[in-house]
């Protein structure tokens, strides 16, 4: 079914308020969710499926500690909490941190839903550095570079044979030209190419699968209140 | 400009009135600037009114028509809320031609309004229904050959009440932001003014056409100076609130205009006719609040005291000398209640009004951001402290503070409030309490040392991340947070309907109870073939004279 840019952006809000999580930004949340569907990377078939299966309770929050910074170096543990949720928190916090560095090299542990970090880490590109982040998901190797003032990233995939951990990012964000690593990749879908598929959603409509759609208009069902007779005398007009 | 702390306060805001900066002046001055020529197409009623209308609107730039459909409603289901599921007439505005394809799937979707399912060629849903009081009044009149009774139309002041009027991409219509591309309708709220005035004229031909029908050569039509007193009502609920606790950025690019605009009118120097004129306003004010007979005692009790003051300031104004700047008319409003200040400044952009057209063509604005500075607890301390005072020193422990909840309803998903402690759906409360939100976070925050960083704070208690960003990207847009504790006993969600019906340019508040409200748009405007609009404070002076 096609649906409007502003229809998917109340649904997802909704939907994810509807959770009541104390975790980071439903604005920036959303936008995340939206981005990735925009370049036709599914973001609302795997935004449902975060929020149908969720399970963060308060002690995961308070598990989370403060990162280890070693030099150039740093590394977060996320303590199962999926990126979604912690992407837009991570992301202001290492352009603190690059505030007196050329570069940072970081890894993201036992986390999960790499890819939806795609629309925050464009953050640093917009602020002229250059990203490459890369993660293991289903046996594909995935790489994500962005540079200053690209619209989008590149992502290149290859499979995966080795017994590497599934559940960290790898991220470089520098000052400095990254080494592309593209050869080592199989195929790749390019900036254009993204942007290309952006543009036209926005302009012919969002195509999503009516399942998915019911999906998360259940879920969002979920924050709704039933009616009484006595708050039906307070409905708007 | 004045400061934020005196105009953001809730109950400035809900002093409001309609200025020439509204919604509905500025969207009226365009069709009649650019000479937008608006016909009646098609007409294809039955003898009780039920079949379909078209209205063409020819804007030079492009063509658009507003396609309404009349139906056979029970008195029963005739209800104005948000909950109603049957209305007396639906209409679309549309981009384009209506070919036939496109009226047979308009037909079988408009009259189903949130249930239906729209294309983008749509711009405009909304539904309206016919006045009770005084439809059937003014149909049975004319159709005797006479006018309808004069204190009733005084009384409702419209024939059609509308209720929702969706835009940006409800029910699969057209996104604004596509829109932007569109110069007839990029402007905030324009595409949903534009409708409701042509749904104005086809009430007027609607009555009229009934009368003929039912009356045959006996029939007379609604005198012009009646026409131009009916206006196109609209009931108002909770669905409107939570827009501007969500959308701060806009909030603040449209109180911030105003403010430039009456900082810009109250330094120039006053002349003889325009004091005149000036003077002309406050008097149809008087009128204009002295008839509008309310049944909500608050609001009686405010309409005659704006009443009493009204007469007080023309005196005071007698001392006003000429060749002094407007600034001395604002000192005087300022010994008289906030209601008198607001009409005061409405009458002032309305006799300087070529200080707000550029201003009014600015309305848009990207909402989208982030923490975009790196801050300290300190940067973050300091800003609290010197723009959210009216946050930081309520006392949420106190039960009063935090009375009311709101929720979304199960029924059409629309917003609602409960008490606290006493209503069902406490914990599906939605996150619209920004005054708790800061309130909590500088608790959160005031002892640590200023130093720190507020990214090392935010890593560890992310639920403050929006309200961080919230505070730090509205640091610089001053006029965006509405300075108000909405679960407050004392706060009436009425307030906060009231600012924003104000800015796109309702008049006649008439609050039903203090959740839901009707008001009255393009009352005394020009019809079709006029152009001079001064329909600020209608009054129907010219068909009681």
């Amino acid at each position: 079914m096609k649906v409007t840019y502003n229809e998917l952006t109340m649904l997802v809000y909704n939907a994810i308020h509807s959770l009541k999580l104390e975790l980071g930004d439903i604005d920036r949340i959303t936008l995340m969710v939206i981005e990735l569907e925009l370049v036709g990377l599914n973001g609302v078939k795997n935004i449902t499926d975060i929020l149908e299966n969720l399970t963060i309770n308060d002690n995961l929050v308070e598990k989370i500690k403060s990162p280890k910074f070693h030099k150039n170096k740093i590394s977060f543990n996320l303590q199962s909490i999926s990126i979604i949720f912690y992407a837009n928190i991570l992301v202001y916090y290492l352009r603190e941190k690059l505030l007196h560095k050329d570069y940072i090299s970081c890894v993201i542990e036992n986390t999960s839903d790499f890819l939806f970090a795609y629309n925050e880490y464009k953050i640093f590109a917009e602020n002229g550095f250059f990203v490459k982040a890369s993660w293991i998901d289903n046996n594909q190797n995935v790489c994500y570079e962005i540079s200053p003032e690209d619209p989008q990233p590149t992502l290149y995939f290859s499979d995966n044979n080795s017994n590497k951990n599934t559940s960290n990012i790898e991220l470089i964000i520098s000052k400095n030209i990254i080494a592309k690593t593209k050869d080592n990749f199989t195929s790749y879908i390019s900036c254009d190419a993204l942007q290309k598929i952006k543009k036209d959603k926005l302009s012919k409509g969002i195509d999503i699968s009516s399942n998915d759609w019911q999906r998360l208009k259940n879920i969002y069902a979920k924050g709704l209140v039933e009616d009484t007779e006595e708050s039906r005398k307070g409905a708007g007009a | 400009m004045r400061d934020p702390s005196i105009v953001m306060d809730i109950k400035r805001l809900s002093s409001m009135h309609q200025t020439c900066m509204s919604f509905s002046r500025s969207t009226l001055r365009e069709i009649k600037n650019k000479k937008w020529i608006i016909n009646k197409a098609k007409f294809d009623l039955d003898l009780n009114g039920y079949g379909y209308s078209i209205y063409s609107i020819n804007s030079n730039n492009a063509k658009y028509n507003i396609v309404i459909f009349s139906q056979f409603i029970e008195d029963k289901d005739r209800n104005d809320r948000v909950i109603a599921e049957k209305w007396d007439i639906t209409f679309a505005l549309v981009k384009g031609e209506i070919t036939k394809e496109r009226l047979s799937h308009m037909q079988e979707n408009v009259p189903l309004q949130e249930k239906g399912r729209n294309d983008d060629y749509v711009i405009i849903l909304s539904r309206a229904n016919k006045s009770k009081r005084i439809f059937d009044h003014i149909v049975k009149s004319l159709s005797k050959g006479k006018q309808p009774d004069l204190n009733l139309v005084t009384e409702v002041g419209y024939v059609l009440r509308t209720t929702a009027v969706y835009g940006n991409g409800k029910f699969g219509i057209v996104d604004f932001n596509k829109l932007q591309e569109n110069d007839d309708f990029k402007f905030s709220f324009s595409a949903q003014m534009c409708s409701l005035y042509v749904l104005r004229q086809f009430s007027i031909d609607l009555v009229n056409y009934l009368a003929k029908k039912e009356g045959g050569d006996n029939a007379v039509t609604l005198d012009i100076n009646i026409q131009r007193y009916i206006g196109i009502g609209n009931s108002t609920g909770l669905g409107m609130a939570p827009f501007l606790v969500r959308h701060p950025k806009i909030i603040n690019k449209w109180i911030t205009n105003r403010e430039i605009a009456i900082t810009r009118a109250k330094n120039i120097e006053i002349n003889s006719d325009a004091l005149n004129t000036f003077k002309k306003l406050l008097n149809k004010a008087y009128t204009h609040f002295f008839i509008h007979k309310v049944s909500y005692e608050n609001q009686q009790k405010i309409n005659l005291q704006i009443c009493h003051d009204l007469k007080k300031i023309l005196v005071d104004l007698d001392n006003i000398k000429t060749n002094s700047l407007w600034q001395n008319v604002i000192d005087k409003s300022a010994n008289y209640s906030i209601e008198i200040q607001e009409i005061v400044l409405a009458c002032l952009l309305e006799v300087n009004s070529h200080v707000t057209y550029d201003l009014v063509s600015d309305t848009n604005i990207e909402e989208e951001y982030y923490l975009d500075k790196i801050l300290t607890i300190g940067d973050i301390q300091k800003l609290i402290f010197n723009r959210y005072q009216w946050a930081i020193k309520i006392d949420f422990a106190n039960p009063e503070n935090k009375y009311w909840f709101w929720y979304c309803s199960s029924e059409k998903s629309e917003p609602r409030i409960g008490i606290r402690g006493i209503d069902v759906g406490e914990e599906k409360e939605v996150f619209l309490d920004i005054a708790r939100q800061i309130n909590d976070f500088y608790k959160k925050i005031k002892s640590l040392n200023p130093k720190e960083s507020l990214a090392e704070f935010l890593f560890l208690n992310p639920k403050y991340h929006y309200i961080a960003n919230r505070i730090h990207n509205l640091g610089n847009s001053t006029m965006g947070e509405i300075q108000v504790n909405i679960l407050s006993k004392n706060n009436s969600p009425l307030y906060l309907l009231r600012c924003k019906l104000s800015i796109l340019g309702a008049t006649r508040f008439s609050p039903c109870s203090d959740k839901w409200l009707q008001v009255v748009f393009f009352q005394g405007a020009p019809l079709l073939s006029e152009s001079n609009d001064n329909s600020i404070f209608p009054i129907p002076q010219d068909i009681l004279a």
